[in-house]
Parts: structure tokens; C-alpha cells; sequence
């Protein structure tokens, strides 16, 4: 590779760097230059910056005022490190895959079917809890690999296959199972596992954190997450340079069917018991979430950090409601109305940065 | 001066035909009904800048796509370096070092500039990981390569915050980074500006020194003469005329394509 | 007391059964002929339609007690769940009237939605047979025979009674009231009940939905309860915030009385540890079973349905055990 000269006369410059960017002049909002941060990331920054804000403003008053705003409470932060990951754990994989430019609406379905397998085996089998565990995971697995089958050989949108399969799979938990609670009681080292605590710490937040560290690695810093945004960013243009996206999009099916697998197993083991119908409300909370942390609807753009932060997010608001006595009929508007919010605001975030830089 | 024109090896021109890089044979091509391509051949030269002509229909595209390997001949054979290989998919050409340039570049928009330099071909440790540091300061390299675009750009920025004739010299650049060996551009400044073209133009100049070959589809023959050395003139399937810039003069190849 | 009125019909039905079952021959047989129950209403074809989702846990004995009913006098029971909408509910009614079926169960949570649909087949000779809840005015209660089912409203008098009396609710108290769906029949009837019974020292119910998942129920459980420390009588209105109102309690630190409806063998585990004052069993069962026992000896012998209360049963420490057993149906 030689060296190349300077040219002589300027002239030859391919375009002038476009109106507004970053080297022309700048609207007086943005001066700082982040630099080597992906500038990607940059909307996550907007949620984390969001999500302190709250946290901090809920800290304050919780410590101001204990008797009517118990958030800084050992049961209150228990029940937050219990609850957070149920939805995260799945918006993890539900984010992955939506990165990647496709949905999974069946993670409901998933997460219920699963843990009843899970349920019957070890309740009404005596198969060890591990075991009946794994089996769960694996059924997930295969409800992810599915799903990327269906939707590449039957060339549908992944929002229509999973749509199905997850009345599919919701029927069929009923021909297996009929409409009964399955009670779930494991003991010893599984339930430490599953459900207990080190502390104060919630084993399944630990749970929560090693998978988002593990798939946030994988996303970042691996060339397979390299090639999750490229196929969730311009499908054609990754296959044109040889990127495989519908195998590494099957490989994001697989990580969602899991992860919701996952949850189901989690969640079972906390309460210790399981009936159809769980779950209806987890898809669209996951892609929720998603979407307030950063996420793009159509694909290519988001962030592990966010992915997180949206699902804490999103568990705060409902939190925040319920501990402010917020009138009880009402959580549900409450809650929608402020999902709406912190996604468009999130939105504008990203308007304004992407204004910045419009080629 | 409708009579076809094998010239090749011409005496007058102003540098001897370089050695043969790729050598298409015989190729045809149909869709359906339609004969796009009737026995095709010509060689591409190593370092050779070559103009491709002739009206819509005259089967242009079809000869690139099959160069690149997104289409396949129906009959026909190609050699390169001598040696004859298959010319059956993306894959096998890329293999060999054809690399399509796209209008936009075929890059995603939504990542940025150093991660789309490396698509597909990361640079990576055991077990995949990114060599992220070293990857940001090549591509800073290869920006800067492109010296009149790269002076300003981060490599982090969004590829989608870049303009057309931007986005067709980071491609570019990728490509002779990653030492590709003929690269295929079809009509690259047709949706750019006027500075921008020159520019782009400018740089598809200097690759014959860095020892790429290229082909270059355009209906614009005076940018075309600047830029190529030899040219290759199309109509209805077949090639009309071959001949080098010393051969033949602007205005004779003007009349000659316009004439078919 | 009705209790042991309804244990006498069953018994009464059951000896009748027995009876019958053990002469049964060939269908063509005179003997058969003569009117052996199964003989006369074999193969008939019921329809029994759940107004509600296929996976709402209350429904499954319900159902259990309608196909037990079906074997024991060889009827075709095709049970459909309208989910609660009562567009769908009509259309299988209309559906199942025009196909000609014998006969129809059915809930009538509506005092007009269903009236047409019902009278038409009704009006086509077909005997309908409402269970679980009923209308409560109208020209449709002239199209059914009877209703078999409980009062939800006084199950809730009857719960929030008995703390009341014992002394578990505070003056100007306010009761946590979680409920899956506060829209769903059984929701309402139940709060109703309650809150009638809890005026007497002047308090309410303050109903908050926790939808059907238990992990979610025990989250928001859980938040409301150390947002409200003062809570002191937890009611849950339904079997899921129930089941996991002992371990939400324990995770908000606090010791609220609990008590709620219905049944399952986590419910029946904490009301023997004490963690669960009582419950009210609605007895389920019971209305699928004699809902379908009423139609099969009106087609067999045109014998008239009459209406029975499936009862109210306060379930506690003291009569658990042997409740677990006799509610047929427990999970």
C-alpha cells in the first residue's frame, strides 16, 4: 500500500463535509465532541442520562421522606432486584433480535409453555430440577429456531411468524397441559440458585447482569455483533460484502428463545408455581422497553446499556406509581402514558443528533 | 461506423497493453426471450481503467453483474491470471478479488465508518473479539488516503452522515485496502454533485497506481476520457468497439456512440 | 345448610346413576328402550360455553364438573370459551342453535346482550341452562330454565363479614383489594359484597389489578404493600393475588391479615401454616356439574331444572383438610 501524496490543489476535494456537521457550523446545543465514543451510542447516553435523573430525584425523596416514599427500603429494593429481571431478561434477547432487524412476539408463550414443561417434569416426574431446568431452556431454543425457519423459508416478516407461533404455542401449552396450576418447589442448591440471595443481593439480578454483560460483549465487541447491526441496518448492503445475515439472524432468534426461556425458569422458581396464560403482556413491555432505551424499531441501531436501562425504566415507573399511592385502577394509564413519553423523548434525542450529521 | 473493432494491441497507443488480469470468453447471457449478451470477449489488463458505453439495453449491467458474480453466464468461459476459473456466484468473485462499488456504497447507515470498513472481514483476536483500537486507526488511515475527504472525517461518524460521492470513496478505499484487484463501478457520479464527481474521478485516476484494476460504466464520455485508458463500446449485446486512448480520439468515440 | 341439601340431591343423583348404569344394555334393546338414563340421553349433543379465556384458572373445575356430568349419562359436551367478549358469546350461541344442538349451558352476564340469541333457541325447543352468573332482570330469564351457580356479591358479604367480626378491620380502614381483571364479573360481584359488609365500620376496598402472571402479581403486591404501610387486611378477590399474597406480604414486611376466594394447593398449604385466614370455595365443580345434570335429565326424562346455589363456603384452618379433598378438583 504506497503512501499517497497530497494533492496539489484543493479543488479536488470529494464534496464539502455536508451542511451541519460537526466541522461546519453547529447549532449551539451539542459542543462537546465525544470522540471516540460510537457516536451510536450516543442515544443510550440520553436514556442513562434520563435514568440517573430519575433515580436520583427518587433517592432524594425516598430518604427525605421514608414514611410516604418508601423507595429507599431493603423490601423495596428487594422486590426491584426480583422484578427487573423478568423483563430484562427477556428484553435482552427481544432487543438482540430486533437489532438484527427482526421481532419475536411468541416470548410470552415461550416463557410460559417452557416452565410448565420445566414444572411437569420435576413435579410430576421427579426429574431433577437442573435437568427439568435445561429441558426449559431447550425448548426455548427451539422455539427460536423455529421461528428464524419459518419466517426464511416461508419468506414472511418475523413480526407475522412470531405473531402466530406465539398463539401457537399458547394453544398448544393448553392441548399439553389443560388450564391447571403446576406447582414447582425445588430445594437445596437449585432454588439458592434461582431464587435466593447473597445479602441483599437477588440472585436472579445476578442472573440479569452476567447475561447482559455476556450478550453485551457479544454485541460491542464481537464481529458477530459487528454483523447483527448489519443486517439489521441494511440487509442488502451486508450481503453484498458477504455477511451471512440469515444465519446470524437464526443466531438472534435462538438468543431470544432462550432468554425468555429463561425468565419463565426464574419466575417459576420465585413463586413456585405456574399456570397457562402468563406472560401475555411480555412482548410488547420487552419491545417497549427496547425502544425507550434506544433501540430502533427498524432495525440496526441500539445498545445493550439501554436495553437495560429501559427495562429498569419501565419497572421504576410502575414502582414509583404503586409507592405514591397513585390510585390503583389507574396504573396501567399512568404507566402507558409515560412509556409513550420517555420513548419520544428519546426520539428527539436521536432527531437531534441525527440533524447534526445529515448526509 | 457501425463495423465492430476488435483492436487490441494497437501500435499508436501511448502505453503497451498491460498484462491480462481478467479474460472473458464467448460469454452470453439471455433472460428468457431477451439475448442480453451475444459471445462477448475482452481482456481487462492489470491497472487498467476501463470505460464501458452504449445506450440503455446494450447489456452493460448484465456483463458487469456477471463479472461480479450476481449473475451467471449461460455459456462462456473467464480466466484470470491465465487461469480459468468460475465466474458462478458473489462468492467465487469476491474470491478472486472483483469488488462491486455501489451508488451508496453498500454500507449501513445506522453503524459507523470504521465498522463498515471491516464488514465482514473484522479484525478480530481468538474467539472473534475486536481488534477495535487498531481497526479505528486503520480506517483513520485509509480515510486520510482519500486525502481530501479523510483530512476531516472520524472515523466514528455514522456512515448515513456522509454524502453519495463520500460514501463511494470510503467503498472505494475499502477496497483497495483490503488489496481487491478489479473493482466495478456502475455509473458512480450520476447522483453527485459536481465537486464531488471530479473528486471521485480523481481518486478512480489513482488507482491505476495503486495497481487495481477497474471498469467503469458512465454515459458521460468526456469525464470518461479523463479518466479511463481504454474503452469498450457496447450495443445490443455485442461490443462494437475496443480501443485505447491513444487510439482514438474524443470526438471519434462520441460519433461512434452515438451512432449506434 | 344448603350445603347438606346439595350433598342430599347429589346423592340422590348418584344412587339414581348407579341404578341406572348397572342395567344398561345395547341401546336397541327393549330394556334399554324402557328408559335407562345413558339410554335416553345418550349421544346428545351440549353445548356449554365459558364466558371467559380458555387458561382462567377458575373455569377448570367448572369444566372437570360439566365432563363428569357428560360420561356419567353418555352426553357429547363441546365446550367453547368466548373470552369474555359478548359478540363471540352470541355467535356461539347462534352457531350452536343452528346447528342443532340438544341443548345449551351457558353464562348470562348481561342483562340484554344475550336475550336474542338465548330466546331463539329457546324458542327452537332447545333447553338452556345458565350457570355461574345470571341476569339479573329481563325478558332472557324467561328463555332459561335455571341458574346454577354462586352469588359472587354475597361470597364477598360473607369473607369481609367474618373479619369484620373478628375484629381484623380497623375503623375508616382501607382493605387491599387485588383482583387479576377488576373488569371481570366475578371482580365486580365480589367487591360489591365486600364493600357492603365493610361499611359497617366504615370501610372500602382499594382494588388494584395485578393481571393473571403470579410473578407479576407478587411484584405489584408487593410495591403497593410498602407503599401503603398501614395496611393491615389484605382481600384478595381473586385465586392468583391471593396465592401470592403470603410471600408479597413477607417481602414488604408487614402483617397484614389475608384472606380471599377460591382454591389450590398453595392456597391450602398457607391456610394450614396460618399465613391465610380463610377463603371462600365457590364450589366450581358443583355448577359445571349440575348445570349438565339438569339438561341431560330434562332430555331424558323433560324433567324441569330448578335453580341451585353451588353455596359459599368459608374455608379455614379448622375445616381445610377435609374441604381439600371434597372440592374434587384442586391444583
Amino acid at each position: 500500500m504506497t503512501a499517497k501524496q497530497h494533492s496539489p490543489t484543493r479543488d479536488s476535494q470529494i464534496g464539502e463535509p455536508p451542511a451541519g456537521s460537526s466541522s461546519a457550523k453547529r447549532p449551539s446545543g451539542r459542543v462537546i465532541r465525544l470522540g471516540r465514543i460510537d457516536r451510536a451510542r450516543r442515544s443510550s447516553l440520553d436514556i442513562l442520562a434520563v435514568f440517573v435523573v430519575a433515580q436520583v430525584i427518587c433517592v432524594i425523596a425516598g430518604l427525605a421522606v421514608p414514611g410516604k416514599f418508601a423507595y429507599v427500603t431493603e423490601g423495596n429494593i428487594q422486590v426491584m432486584l426480583q422484578a427487573i429481571p423478568e423483563l430484562g431478561i427477556v428484553a435482552i434477547g427481544v432487543g438482540l433480535l430486533m437489532i438484527a432487524g427482526e421481532f419475536d412476539l411468541s416470548v410470552g408463550a415461550n416463557y410460559t409453555f417452557t416452565a410448565i414443561v420445566m414444572a411437569n417434569l420435576a413435579t410430576g416426574y421427579g426429574v431433577s430440577p437442573w435437568l427439568a431446568a435445561l429441558t426449559a431452556l431447550a425448548f426455548g431454543l427451539i422455539i427460536g429456531l423455529l421461528n428464524a425457519a419459518v419466517t426464511f423459508w416461508l419468506r414472511i416478516p418475523s413480526f407475522i411468524t412470531t405473531l402466530g407461533s406465539g398463539l401457537f404455542w399458547e394453544g398448544f401449552t393448553l392441548l399439553y397441559h389443560g388450564a391447571g396450576f403446576v406447582s414447582f418447589t425445588p430445594t437445596g442448591a437449585f432454588a439458592s440458585a434461582t431464587s435466593g440471595s447473597f445479602g441483599f443481593l437477588e440472585v436472579e439480578f445476578i442472573w440479569f447482569a452476567a447475561l447482559a454483560v455476556a450478550c453485551g460483549l457479544l454485541l460491542h465487541r464481537h464481529r458477530l455483533g459487528n454483523w447483527f447491526y448489519a443486517a439489521g441496518g441494511n440487509t442488502t448492503s451486508a450481503r453484498a460484502v458477504g455477511v451471512r445475515t440469515r444465519r446470524v439472524k437464526t443466531i438472534a432468534f435462538a438468543i431470544a428463545g432462550v432468554t425468555a426461556a429463561l425468565a419463565g425458569v426464574l419466575a417459576t422458581s420465585r413463586v413456585n408455581s405456574i399456570v397457562p396464560g402468563q406472560g401475555t403482556d411480555l412482548p410488547l413491555n420487552a419491545i417497549a422497553a427496547c425502544v425507550i432505551g434506544g433501540v430502533a424499531l427498524m432495525g440496526g441501531r441500539g445498545t445493550m446499556l439501554g436495553i437495560v436501562l429501559g427495562s429498569a425504566l419501565i419497572y421504576t415507573i410502575q414502582d414509583v406509581l404503586l409507592l405514591l399511592r397513585a390510585p390503583g385502577f389507574y396504573l396501567q394509564l399512568f404507566v402507558g402514558l409515560l412509556i409513550i413519553a420517555a420513548a419520544g423523548l428519546n426520539q428527539l434525542a436521536r432527531g437531534r443528533t441525527a440533524r447534526q450529521g445529515n448526509g | 461506423m457501425t463495423t465492430a473493432n476488435h483492436d487490441r494491441a494497437g501500435g499508436g497507443g501511448v502505453t503497451a497493453a498491460p498484462e491480462a488480469l481478467l479474460e472473458l470468453r464467448g460469454i452470453s447471457k439471455s433472460y428468457g426471450q431477451v439475448k442480453a449478451l451475444h459471445d462477448v470477449s475482452f481482456t481487462i489488463g492489470q491497472g487498467e481503467t476501463v470505460g464501458l458505453f452504449g445506450d440503455n439495453g446494450a447489456g452493460k449491467s448484465t456483463l458487469v453483474k456477471i463479472m461480479a458474480g450476481v449473475e451467471r453466464a449461460d455459456a462462456g468461459e473467464a480466466l484470470w491470471q491465465g487461469q480459468p476459473v468460475p465466474l458462478g456466484s458473489r462468492r467465487a468473485s469476491a474470491a478472486l478479488g472483483i469488488e462491486p462499488i455501489y451508488q451508496d456504497g453498500a454500507l449501513c447507515e445506522s453503524m459507523p465508518i470504521w465498522r463498515n470498513v471491516f464488514l465482514g472481514r473484522e479484525d478480530t483476536v481468538r474467539g472473534g473479539f475486536l481488534r477495535a483500537k487498531s481497526m479505528r486507526e486503520t480506517a483513520s488511515t485509509i480515510l486520510r488516503s482519500v486525502i481530501e475527504i479523510g483530512a476531516h472525517i472520524d472515523p466514528e461518524r455514522l456512515v448515513g452522515e456522509l454524502s453519495g460521492g463520500q460514501r463511494q470513496a470510503v467503498a472505494i478505499a475499502r477496497a483497495v485496502h483490503f488489496k481487491r484487484a478489479l473493482l466495478l463501478l456502475d455509473e458512480p457520479t450520476s447522483a453527485l454533485a459536481v465537486r464531488e464527481t471530479e473528486a471521485l474521478l480523481g481518486y478512480v485516476r489513482r488507482l491505476r497506481d495503486e495497481g487495481v484494476s477497474s471498469v467503469l460504466i458512465t454515459h458521460n464520455l468526456h469525464q470518461a476520457y479523463q479518466v479511463c485508458e481504454r474503452f469498450i463500446v457496447m450495443s445490443r449485446g455485442r461490443i462494437s468497439m475496443d480501443a485505447r486512448r491513444g487510439d482514438i480520439s474524443l470526438a471519434d468515440l462520441t460519433g461512434h456512440v452515438i451512432a449506434q | 345448610m344448603l350445603r347438606k341439601a346439595s350433598s342430599l340431591v347429589i346423592v340422590a343423583i348418584a344412587a339414581i346413576t348407579l341404578g341406572a348404569c348397572s342395567g344398561n344394555t345395547s341401546s336397541g334393546s327393549p330394556s334399554a328402550a324402557r328408559g335407562t338414563l345413558s339410554g335416553a340421553a345418550q349421544g346428545k349433543n351440549v353445548t356449554f360455553i365459558v364466558y371467559a379465556d380458555q387458561s382462567t384458572p377458575f373455569f377448570n373445575p367448572v369444566v372437570d364438573g360439566a365432563r363428569a356430568a357428560a360420561k356419567i349419562y353418555g352426553l357429547r359436551l363441546n365446550v367453547e370459551y368466548s373470552g369474555s367478549t359478548d359478540s363471540t358469546q352470541v355467535n356461539q350461541i347462534e352457531t350452536a342453535t343452528a346447528s342443532g344442538v340438544n341443548a345449551l349451558a351457558v353464562s348470562i352476564p348481561s342483562n340484554t346482550a344475550f336475550t336474542k340469541a338465548i330466546c331463539a333457541a329457546h324458542d327452537k325447543g332447545i333447553p338452556v341452562v345458565a350457570f355461574n352468573v345470571n341476569a339479573t332482570s329481563g325478558p332472557v330469564l324467561n328463555c332459561v330454565l335455571s341458574f346454577v351457580g354462586q352469588d359472587f356479591e354475597q361470597a364477598g358479604y360473607l369473607i369481609a363479614q367474618r373479619l369484620v367480626r373478628e375484629g381484623k378491620v380497623p375503623h375508616g380502614a382501607t382493605v387491599f383489594c387485588p383482583v387479576e381483571d377488576p373488569t371481570a364479573v366475578y371482580a365486580s360481584g365480589r367487591m360489591a359484597g365486600a364493600n357492603r359488609a365493610l361499611a359497617a365500620v366504615g370501610a372500602k376496598c382499594d382494588e388494584v389489578s395485578t393481571g393473571f402472571d403470579l410473578s407479576q402479581a407478587q411484584t405489584t403486591e408487593t410495591q403497593y404493600l410498602l407503599g401503603h404501610r398501614s395496611t393491615s387486611v389484605i382481600l384478595a378477590l381473586g385465586q392468583v393475588p391471593l396465592q401470592v399474597a403470603p410471600a408479597s406480604a413477607k417481602a414488604a414486611h408487614t402483617s397484614a391479615t389475608i384472606a380471599g376466594f377460591d382454591l389450590s394447593t398453595q392456597i391450602s398449604d398457607s391456610i394450614k401454616s396460618g399465613s391465610i385466614l380463610a377463603t371462600v370455595e365457590q364450589q366450581p365443580y358443583l355448577q359445571g356439574y349440575y348445570a349438565v345434570t339438569q339438561l341431560a335429565l330434562n332430555l331424558a326424562y323433560g324433567s324441569t331444572p330448578s335453580d341451585v346455589n353451588t353455596g359459599n363456603e368459608i374455608v379455614d384452618k379448622s375445616n381445610v383438610g377435609q374441604i381439600s379433598t371434597l372440592a374434587g378438583t384442586i391444583y
